[in-house]
């Protein structure tokens, strides 16, 4: 026993089984990650039943159940061990204040799930979790009771839902346009005064544009009056409901986006509304703080931001590369750039944002603006943050990436190809265009997507060059000139950190971030994923001419 | 952190020397995908999940340190007297694949004792006891979390400048010196090992480097106290977290954009300065190992 043992520990063996734990170590970390993302992400869109419970001091409460622990110790010293706590979710935050609330086990006196519970989502305040007791039409009552109330508001919730979307596209496209020109016509009469205010062909102009602004501006008295007419069409119905203890509320149909009743669903139900969740959260707006509704102009601000910072990283990396590849002389010079581009890899993104708070926002920005601008100062247009200054951040962040990457496809690409086509009577130039840059387009490729993962998941340097939590307008949109690089937008890395973080009500707001972070990882992992099967494709191509 | 680092290390001598390349060609993918992960993500679960979580099962976790390398270790000596024929059936480089099982159950375990090791270890309240004892104060989000998120981050960097260095040895110096009748182990510690020192340093300086200028993690699993202190368990703000908490606030050209400016100067030389030297090293690794 003794001698085999001390030969077990000679050869060493315990600390290649060490070095398999570091593996299986790292290997664990990465998937216990993505589960963990993936099953609270995944799970939140799944509507569980409403329970009504009845506490032991005569109260009752309703709401879906949000999970159990034991009570840990520091909540309750005294409490023997072992105890365990319900967590609800009871909504109602208008109400009670609170979203969450713990439920000692001992108190429960009952636990029930009642078919007649019905869950309200609201354009404020959270879920609802009441029964119904009336619709009303403005004074007057239209149906009493739980279930008569439960038919008479669905087709009213369609109606309202409808006229909440008139309502918002009047709101945003007409009133906006008007607004927009307005402004346009505004501006320029600042231009005429700017210039030379005394002309009489200059006064003239401006009495014009004064003039169409007063036109404007009636056509924008107009729409508010039609807007005015839908608003109170809009409030006309109201629902008044009664919680778990009695307390009523009234509440305009209108605030209503869906009323379900979850409890008498089947799972084919729930499974529809599932996928409806899912697809709300990808294509709508953020409610509340962020804390709800959608994350679609927070993945379009990503994907344009990615989209502009492409368009300018691809031609510079792939030239650098090219050249230093394949025209510059190999020597210390190329060595010393090669370093360079490398050191320019491991810079913290925070510098880089800084740089381009700096550099962009406030040197060249600024500039413009003193420029082309001048009516529309001290309001800056390309002095602040914006979506351009932010890609071109993010370039700059990324360059590195696909000068590897190109580097390395161009290495691959065997040196039999290129004498060839140069033996064919090629110029250089077109051995390159030809030859060479199809045979490295998948490590352009590769490079080009690891940069665009990289440029989606980082957040620091967008914090400084025009990342804002709730951006009023898209950066497209229909209004002249159709692309506005100076708009501010949202990002979903930012948008994690901020509803995570800086919301008020960080125990709602969880859901949504583990949303939007399973959003970003797929996206992340996705293009990581292509890039990685491209680059075998690539190695496995010219394995075998490369000798 | 430094619990990150060898364990990056380790997991890298085993890929590169022990495990079959079939694999090595999945799990290398796997562990570069981690170093893409974006940092706000591990910041965020680090903020929101991990430093509730680690508050809760700290005495666990103090567990975990002696358990799980003790659980791989026992695993090692009864793997040594089970029947070959047992053995022969798995491949090369299968270590860790048992030993998934095996971490996870000394992790469950842990966690399953946690009430009885913190009475145990520390009384009944290790809060209670830290202050007693040492005089600490434990902060939900405090250095400890910061640093498990970082090891998170800069696991896959080092992991995979390493495993490039190791593989880099050429094959039949290790051929060579298993022919002599070395061990696996003593082939690794003698050889492989002496000639990869400067590209494993390297990768550690690239890791040390991304850590001191990652700023999301910082910022959001941090308190961001401006206050500094040398306690394990408090909270704390990193050049970078404090450029991206002030500069919204700081006017165009006053002092305080200054300063921040001077900052990023700060961490740019630092980052600098690492980078280089840990890129000639490695260049200089390559040129040596071409010759051959």
């Amino acid at each position: 026993m003794r001698a085999p043992f001390k030969k077990f520990l000679a050869s060493g063996n315990v600390f290649i089984w060490g070095c398999a734990a570091g593996v299986s170590v790292s290997l664990l970390m990465v998937f216990g990650l993505l589960l963990l993302i993936m099953i609270n992400g995944l799970g939140y869109f799944w509507i569980s039943d409403v329970a009504e419970l009845t506490l032991k001091d005569g109260q009752h409460m309703m709401g879906q159940l949000a999970g159990r622990e034991v009570i840990p110790r520091s909540v309750t010293p005294d409490r023997p061990e072992g105890k365990g706590r319900l967590r609800v979710k009871i909504g109602n935050r208008d109400l009670y204040g609170l979203d969450f609330k713990w439920v000692n086990d001992d108190q429960i006196v009952s636990l029930t799930y009642p078919t007649e519970m019905v869950l309200l989502e609201r354009r404020e305040w959270g879920n609802m979790y009441a029964r119904i007791k009336a619709v009303y039409k403005g004074e007057t009552l239209q149906a009493e009771g739980n279930d008569a109330g439960w038919i008479a508001l669905g087709p009213l919730i369609d109606t309202t839902s409808a006229l909440h979307q008139q309502i918002t596209r009047i709101e945003r496209v007409e009133i906006g346009s008007i607004n927009a020109d307005i402004e346009q016509v505004r501006l320029k009469i600042r231009a005429f005064e700017m210039e030379n205010p005394s002309s009489t062909r200059q006064r003239g102009q401006i009495d014009d544009l004064k003039a169409q602004v007063a036109a404007a501006e009636s056509r924008y008295q107009e729409k508010t009056v039609e807007l005015e007419a839908l608003r109170t069409q809009f409030d006309e119905y109201s629902v008044l409901m009664v919680d778990a203890n009695g307390r009523e509320k009234q509440i305009p149909v209108g605030q209503i986006i869906r009323a379900l009743r979850p409890n008498e669903m089947n799972l084919l139900h729930k499974s529809w509304i599932y996928f409806t969740n899912v697809w709300s959260v990808l294509s709508t707006e953020p409610r509340e703080a962020n804390t709800e509704g959608g994350i679609f102009p927070a993945i379009f601000g990503t994907v344009m931001m990615v989209i502009i910072m492409s368009i300018v990283v691809v031609p510079f990396g792939v030239l650098a590369a090219l050249y230093m590849r394949e025209y510059a002389k190999q020597g210390t010079m190329v060595r010393l750039v090669r370093i360079a581009v490398n050191n320019l890899a491991g810079v913290p993104s925070i510098v880089f944002g800084v740089f381009g708070l700096g550099f962009f926002i406030y040197a060249i920005g600024g500039t413009l603006d003193t420029l082309f601008f001048p009516e529309r100062l001290p309001t800056p247009t390309f002095g602040t943050g914006g979506i351009l200054w932010a890609s071109l951040t993010l370039a700059l962040l990324t360059v590195p990436v696909v000068i590897v990457s190109t580097e390395e496809g161009l290495a691959a690409v065997p040196r039999e190809f290129r004498e060839g086509s140069l033996a064919l009577g090629a110029t250089k130039l077109e051995t390159m265009l030809k030859v060479v840059i199809p045979s490295a387009l998948p490590g352009i490729l590769t490079g080009l997507i690891l940069a665009m993962a990289r440029a989606a998941g980082e957040v620091a340097p967008l914090m400084l060059t025009g990342v804002v939590k709730l951006a009023p307008s898209l950066p497209v949109d229909g209004s002249w000139p159709f692309f506005h690089f100076d708009r501010k937008f949202m990002h979903l890395g930012f948008h994690i950190y901020d509803v995570g973080f800086q919301s008020p009500n960080v125990e709602a707001a969880k859901p949504m971030v583990y949303i939007t972070t399973l959003v970003l990882i797929t996206v992340v992992v996705l293009l990581n994923f292509t890039a990685i099967v491209l680059r075998n494709h690539l190695r496995k191509k010219y394995a075998g001419s490369v000798l | 952190m430094l619990v990150a680092v060898p364990l990056a290390i380790l997991g890298a001598i085993y890929t590169s020397m022990f495990m079959h390349p079939d694999l090595r060609a999945k799990i290398k993918p796997t562990i570069e995908i981690m170093a893409a992960l974006p940092t706000v993500i591990l910041g965020f679960l680090a903020g929101l999940w991990l430093a509730p979580m680690l508050e809760r099962i700290f005495p666990a976790l103090v567990a975990m340190t002696v358990a799980v390398p003790v659980s791989v270790a026992v695993t090692a000596i009864i793997w040594q007297y089970l029947p070959a024929a047992i053995i022969r059936r798995l491949r090369p480089g299968m270590e860790s694949f048992v030993l998934i099982p095996v971490i996870i159950g000394a992790v469950w375990i842990c966690l399953g004792l946690n009430q009885s090791i913190e009475s145990f270890l520390f009384g009944s309240d290790y809060k209670a006891w830290f202050a007693t004892h040492w005089g600490l104060r434990y902060d939900q989000r405090n250095a400890l979390v910061v640093g498990f998120a970082m090891g998170f981050a800069i696991v896959p960097i080092i992991f995979s400048i390493s495993e490039e260095a190791l593989s880099n040895v050429p094959r039949h110096l290790i051929a060579g010196s298993l022919a002599l009748g070395a061990t696996r182990w003593q082939t690794l510690v003698k050889l492989v090992l002496v000639s990869a020192s400067p590209g494993i340093f390297s990768a550690l300086m690239i890791g040390f480097g991304r850590a001191i200028g990652e700023t999301m993690i910082v910022l959001m699993a941090t308190g961001n106290t401006p206050i500094m202190d040398w306690s394990l368990f408090n909270g704390f703000r990193t050049l970078s977290a404090n450029i991206a908490v002030e500069i919204p606030e700081a006017p165009h050209g006053g002092t305080l954009y200054r300063v921040l400016f001077l900052a990023a100067v700060l961490l740019f030389v630092f980052t600098f300065l690492i980078n280089t030297v840990a890129e000639v090293i490695r260049q200089r690794l390559r040129t040596k190992y071409s010759q051959y």
